[in-house]
C-alpha cells in the first residue's frame, strides 16, 4: 500500500504538469463501490504538480465544462476522427486517463486506457492485485506517461526491434516506449554489420533519440596466381597471402615474379561482396632460353570475377593481354 | 380542310421529334393536373370569346394546355374533344381534325357528344390516321430489350411520339409499361446503394431511371419510391468528383431531407443527413438524425453532449464519459455511480 503511491509519484514527479482528465468506471455492473474507491485513490497516487491540473471524475468534469463549447465536427468528417479523440481535442486536455476497476475473487482488477491528443490510445494490461491502490498504480505506470523514442541507424535501412517486438525499418517514425530498460536489436541491411543487442534506457520524461552506427563490411578478394608463389601487390603495397579483405573502392592488383612478365589489373569492389582474381603469368622469353619449369600454362592469362554470390563485373585489367603465341620450342 | 394537310403536319412533327431527348415529363401527373389545365384553358377560351376577335392568342394557349391535359390523363376522351375545339378556334385545322378523330375513336358510342362531333368535323373529310405504328413498334421492341433511356430507347421513342403530336388513350399503356420497367431498374439501383454499391455511374443511372419512372407514371409516385429517388440523388451529389463543397453538401442534404420526409424509416438517409448537418455545425439537427438512425453510436452521445453543454453541463459530462468509455470494452452500461 505504501509502495504504490511512491512508485507513481517517482514516475511522474520529473514530468511537467499538464491538464489531464481522469475518469473511472466499474468493470462490471454492481461494482460501483470499487470504482468509487479507485477514483478516490487517484489523487493520492499523483504528485502535487499533476494533481493541481487534474480533473478527476464526472462531477469535476461537469464543473470544468462550464463555459466551454464543443465543436466535434471532425467525428463527422471524411475521414472521421475517433469521437473520443474529438472529445480530447475539444476540451483541451493534454491527455485523458480512463480507468475500469472491479473486484474479482482474491483481489482487484484494473485496466487503464490513455488517450493523448494526436496519438492512438494505449491500454495497460489487466492488472490484478489484492490491493486496489497497488493494482491501480501498476496499471497506470504501464501507460502514463511515456516518452517518445526515435530510433535510427547510420546508414538507414536496418530492421529494428525492441524487446523482441518489431519497431520498424529505419528511418522509423518516433514511438512511445515505457520508461525503463529495454533491449534493442538491429538487423543490418546487406553490406553492413549490426552491433550485438544493445541496452536502451528510457527515462521517465522527455524524448529519446538513439542512432546505431552500422559497420561497413569489407569485400573479400581471393587471388589465384600461376605460378603460385608470385608476389601480390595491392596499390603498390606488397601483401601476404592470397585472401584479401578490402574496403569498397577501386584497387590496382599486381602479380610479379622473377622470370615472368608482371600482370596488373584494376578491380573495383563493393561492400560485403566476394571476388576471385585468377591470373597466369607469362614467362619472359629470352632468345633460345627455355621456359621456366613451373610455368604452368602456355599463356599468361587472367580473369577476375565476383563469386557467384557477388554482383557486378570487375573493371577490365589495364595490362596483361594474353602474351603471344605459345613457345614453339 | 384537306386531309392531306394534316397528314403532312403529323409527318413533319415525327421527323422533327427524332432528335428529341428523353428527359422530362411525358405522360401522367408529371405533366400536370389535368383538371387544373382544363380550368386554365377554359378561362383563356372564355376571354377570347368575350373579346369577339377572330384571331386570339388565347385559343392557341388553351390548345397547348389541353394538349398537356390529354397527356396527363390520356384515358379521358372528353379532353380530346376540348383539344379539338380549341385547335379549331386557334386555326390549327389539321390538329383539330386529328383530335376529333381520336375523340370519336375513344368515346363510347352512347356519348351524347359523338353525333355533334361527327357534324363538327365534316370539314375534315374522310378520317385519316397518320401512321404512328412504326414508332410504337420501335417503342415496344426497345422496351422488350430493356433499353429504357438514351438514344433508340423506349423513353426516346415515347418522346418522339409525343413530340410528333401523337394523341390517344393507348399512351397510358405505353407510359405505364415504361414506368414499371424504369422503376424496377431504379429500385435495383437503390437496393444496391443501400448495400454499399455507390459507384457514381450506378447512382446516376438509378436517378435517371427514377426520373423516367416518375415522368411516365400514371399516378403520383408512391412515397417510398420518391424517398428512394431522393436518397440516390443525395448520394449522387456527394459522389461527384472532388471534396464536397458547402453548396454540394447543402444540395445533398436537401435531397436527403426529401427522402426522410417521404420515408422517415429510411435510416440510412437520416444517418447521411446527420453527418452533413454535423459538418455544417447544425448539431441539434444532426442529433435528431443520429438518435433515429444510430441511437447507440458514440457519435450520438457526442452530439448529445454538444447540445446539452450550454445549459446542462452535468448531462454533457455523462455523455462525454460515455463517448470516452465506448470503445474500452467490458462496459458496465455507462457507469451508475
Amino acid at each position: 500500500m505504501i509502495f504504490a503511491p511512491l512508485a507513481l509519484s517517482l514516475f511522474v514527479a520529473a514530468c511537467p504538469a499538464r491538464p489531464t482528465l481522469w475518469l473511472v468506471q466499474p468493470l462490471a455492473p454492481g461494482q460501483d463501490t470499487v470504482a468509487a474507491r479507485a477514483e478516490q485513490a487517484l489523487p493520492s497516487l499523483m504528485p502535487q504538480e499533476l494533481r493541481a491540473q487534474a480533473v478527476i471524475g464526472r462531477a469535476q468534469l461537469s464543473r470544468a465544462l462550464s463555459g466551454k463549447k464543443l465543436k466535434p465536427t471532425c467525428a463527422f468528417a471524411e475521414p472521421a476522427c475517433d469521437p473520443a479523440e474529438a472529445v480530447v481535442s475539444n476540451l483541451g486536455f493534454e491527455w485523458t486517463v480512463q480507468v475500469r476497476a472491479g473486484e474479482e475473487a482474491g483481489g482487484f482488477r484494473v485496466r487503464v486506457l490513455l488517450r493523448e491528443a494526436g496519438m492512438p490510445p494505449v491500454t495497460s494490461g489487466d492488472e490484478r492485485d489484492p490491493d486496489l491502490s497497488r493494482a491501480l498504480s501498476h496499471a497506470l505506470s504501464q501507460v502514463v506517461p511515456f516518452p517518445e523514442v526515435k530510433l535510427s541507424t547510420a546508414p538507414e535501412g536496418a530492421v529494428v526491434s525492441v524487446d523482441g517486438r518489431a519497431w520498424g525499418r529505419t528511418p522509423a517514425p518516433p514511438r512511445r516506449l515505457a520508461s525503463g530498460a529495454h533491449r534493442l536489436e538491429v538487423k543490418a541491411p546487406e553490406g553492413y554489420r549490426a552491433p550485438e543487442p544493445l541496452a536502451l534506457e528510457v527515462p521517465l520524461c522527455g524524448a529519446v533519440s538513439r542512432t546505431v552506427t552500422l559497420e561497413e563490411l569489407p569485400a573479400q578478394v581471393q587471388v589465384s596466381a600461376t605460378p603460385a608463389d608470385a608476389r601480390l601487390l595491392v596499390d603498390g603495397q606488397l601483401v601476404q597471402g592470397a585472401s584479401l579483405s578490402l574496403p569498397p573502392r577501386a584497387y590496382v592488383l599486381r602479380l610479379e615474379r622473377d622470370g615472368y612478365l608482371p600482370h596488373e589489373e584494376s578491380l573495383r569492389v563493393e561492400r560485403g561482396r566476394s571476388y576471385t582474381v585468377t591470373a597466369a603469368l607469362e614467362p619472359v622469353r629470352d632468345a633460345g632460353s627455355p621456359a621456366p619449369p613451373d610455368a604452368g600454362s602456355p599463356d599468361s592469362t587472367h580473369s577476375a570475377s565476383p563469386d557467384s554470390t557477388a554482383g557486378g563485373a570487375p573493371s577490365a585489367p589495364d595490362a596483361g593481354t594474353p602474351g603471344g603465341a605459345p613457345d614453339a620450342g | 380542310m384537306r386531309a392531306r394537310g394534316w397528314i403532312a403536319l403529323a409527318l413533319g412533327l415525327v421527323s422533327s421529334g427524332a432528335a428529341a431527348g428523353t428527359a422530362g415529363p411525358k405522360v401522367g401527373p408529371s405533366v400536370g393536373d389535368a383538371q387544373a389545365l382544363v380550368r386554365e384553358a377554359r378561362e383563356l377560351f372564355a376571354n377570347c370569346r368575350q373579346q369577339k376577335r377572330r384571331k386570339c392568342e388565347g385559343y392557341t394557349q388553351a390548345a397547348a394546355k389541353l394538349l398537356d391535359a390529354t397527356r396527363a390523363e390520356p384515358r379521358t376522351p372528353a379532353l380530346y374533344l376540348s383539344l379539338a375545339r380549341s385547335r379549331r378556334e386557334a386555326g390549327q385545322e389539321a390538329g383539330a381534325c386529328y383530335a376529333y378523330d381520336v375523340f370519336l375513336a375513344a368515346a363510347p358510342p352512347e356519348d351524347p357528344e359523338v353525333e355533334k362531333v361527327r357534324f363538327e368535323r365534316h370539314a375534315c373529310g374522310t378520317p385519316r390516321t397518320a401512321s404512328f405504328d412504326a414508332g410504337k413498334a420501335r417503342f415496344w421492341k426497345a422496351l422488350a430489350l430493356k433499353r429504357l433511356s438514351g438514344p433508340g430507347s423506349a423513353g426516346a421513342e415515347l418522346s418522339q411520339l409525343l413530340d410528333a403530336g401523337y394523341l390517344g388513350p393507348d399512351l397510358a399503356e405505353l407510359a405505364d409499361k415504361l414506368s414499371e420497367a424504369a422503376l424496377e431498374g431504379a429500385e435495383a439501383a437503390f437496393q444496391a446503394a443501400l448495400g454499399g454499391a455507390r459507384g457514381q455511374d450506378a447512382l446516376r443511372r438509378g436517378v435517371e431511371l427514377y426520373g423516367l419512372g416518375r415522368d411516365t407514371h400514371l399516378s403520383p409516385l408512391p412515397d417510398a419510391q420518391e424517398a428512394h429517388a431522393a436518397f440516390l440523388g443525395g448520394l449522387l451529389a456527394l459522389s461527384e468528383p472532388g471534396r464536397p463543397d458547402r453548396e454540394r453538401q447543402a444540395r445533398a442534404e436537401k435531397l436527403l431531407s426529401t427522402a426522410v420526409a417521404h420515408a422517415p424509416e429510411l435510416l440510412e438517409a437520416r444517418r447521411l443527413r446527420g453527418l452533413l448537418r454535423a459538418r455544417a455545425e447544425d448539431f441539434g439537427g444532426a442529433l435528431e438524425d443520429f438518435q433515429a438512425a444510430l441511437p447507440e453510436d458514440s457519435r450520438t452521445a457526442l452530439l448529445r453532449a454538444t447540445v446539452a453543454l450550454p445549459d446542462h453541463p452535468e448531462e454533457a459530462a455523462t455523455q462525454l464519459e460515455a463517448v470516452l468509455f465506448h470503445s474500452m470494452g467490458e462496459s458496465s452500461g455507462g457507469g451508475g455511480r
